[in-house]
């Protein structure tokens, strides 16, 4: 399992929900205009978590369905987050991209 | 345990969500032109039955096989799925679920099992009368076999609901349903459970009490609104925004971290759920089909004439159940103060134009 990736080699964040057309959808908009805010050029899609990519590089989903998103994707970085709107892992990874340095995996 | 539990269910109703918008278009037509419906159409009610019958459960068929080994296991699926429709008298959505996934699982062995045998040339030839010959076999089989036995299940299944129904036990299934919920199996048991058995009831009688069990978004409201009056810090703040997009929206998990954030509070939805499904089971409410998302505005289409008041009600004795319940909760024993912390901690804003919204 990936613990951690250059920012500058991601093209593209993967966002997991479970059923991949709810919760994911509407994270990935936010998700769009954050990374637009902060001159990021990441594209930004989303998945239900049982069909993540094979060359998915970072994957976003809640903790609960952190495990099916580590099983489906061992080669990404998994980050988790706890709230849909506001969490603080969001604003984290925009900065991290941002500013040019790693995105590590969450516990 | 619990990730495989989850995959096992996302696999269940990935068959049928990639299928909502059929399943939507049925249920339009359904409550539009049926004799007990909005707008009765004798011409146009002709697509109910065989939309439901071969239709759906063929697309649930294709989705199925197409899961397991693409576009060439959903056709198998499919084809095989005609074997369990056609020897049945209800509506084969188990049928479909089980028919699909193996027409494209036994299509894949063999695409594996042979694959560098063939001569060269006759790749085609091999490829289409493997997929024709199996499908066709797997609809024999399906007929024969399968069929009685979803068929079985499914009456089984169904009429335990009913028999929960009729002895108003039916509302303890919130006990089951707001957890599995919070655990992010809401999809699996929306639409690979409470759907199929729905639909067959909803076929017969215009409408079926399962599609609101999973799907009222009034518990949902109530715990969010409770956290609005009684919460502190950032779960307050953020419960207005939530609330519009769980209730208007649709999009339940939005409300799931409120309540891992502070366990205890599953008794709040636990309570909506009781009371709202207990209401509704005196009445003898129902929809027409599964509201996608459980919005109160997808409610509103799918509610059928004459269920109303029964319906909406439902959803506000749900929202104040929960309401009350979780505000209780939240007064009598708040938010783990460190718990608030840990979830909302400060973020570096060195990123000029940034900021948490």
């Amino acid at each position: 399992m990936a613990q951690s990736v250059p920012a500058s080699e991601v093209k593209t964040i993967v966002l997991a929900c479970e059923a991949g057309m709810g919760s994911s959808l509407m994270s990935v908009n936010a998700l769009k205009k954050k990374l637009k805010k902060a001159n990021v050029d990441v594209k930004v899609v989303h998945k239900p978590a049982r069909a993540i990519p094979d060359d998915a590089q970072v994957v976003v989903v809640h903790k609960g369905l952190a495990s099916v998103a580590r099983s489906k994707a061992p080669q990404a970085v998994v980050v988790t987050f706890n709230h849909f709107m506001n969490d603080p892992a969001f604003d984290r990874l925009v900065n991290d991209l941002a500013a040019g340095r790693t995105i590590e995996a969450s516990e | 345990m619990r990730e495989r539990v989850q995959q096992f269910g996302g696999f269940l109703a990935g068959m049928i969500i990639p299928n909502i918008g059929a399943f939507i278009a049925w249920g339009l037509i359904t409550a539009l032109f049926i004799p007990t419906g909005w707008l009765p159409n004798e011409d146009f009610a002709e697509l109910v039955g065989p939309m439901i019958t071969y239709l759906l459960p063929i697309l649930i068929g294709y989705t199925g096989g197409h899961l397991v080994h693409g576009i060439r296991g959903g056709v198998v699926g499919a084809a095989s799925t005609m074997g369990v429709v056609v020897g049945a008298d209800i509506p084969m959505f188990l049928g479909a679920m089980i028919m699909g996934p193996l027409g494209g699982w036994l299509i894949k062995k063999f695409d594996e099992a042979f694959e560098d045998k063939i001569p060269v040339g006759f790749e085609m030839l091999v490829n289409n009368f493997s997929a024709g010959i199996l499908a066709a076999i797997l609809a024999l089989i399906g007929y024969l076999v399968i069929g009685p036995v979803a068929e079985a299940i499914s009456n089984f299944l169904g009429s335990i609901v009913d028999g929960l129904i009729q002895a108003r036990l039916l509302p303890l299934a919130a006990i089951i349903i707001e957890p599995a919920k919070v655990l992010f199996l809401n999809n699996a048991l929306n639409h690979g459970v409470l759907g199929p058995l729905g639909v067959t009831q909803s076929a017969e009688t215009g409408r079926a009490i399962h599609f609101l069990l999973e799907t009222n978004p009034g518990p949902g409201l109530g715990l969010l609104t409770a956290y609005l009056v009684a919460g502190r810090g950032m779960l307050k703040q953020s419960a207005p925004g939530a609330m519009i997009i769980h209730f208007l929206g649709g999009i339940h998990e939005i409300y799931f971290p409120y309540i891992l954030a502070h366990p205890i509070m599953i008794l709040s939805t636990i309570a909506g759920g009781l009371v709202a499904d207990l209401w509704f089971t005196i009445m003898n409410a129902g929809l027409v089909a599964t509201p996608s998302p459980g919005s109160i505005f997808a409610y509103l289409v799918v509610i059928p004439p004459g269920q109303h008041f029964a319906v909406l009600t439902g959803v506000l004795l749900g929202a104040v159940a929960a309401f009350l319940v979780g505000a209780f909760i939240l007064r009598v024993r708040p938010v783990p103060e460190d718990e608030e912390e840990e979830e909302f901690e400060e973020v570096d804003t060195s990123v000029p134009g940034l900021a948490v919204d």
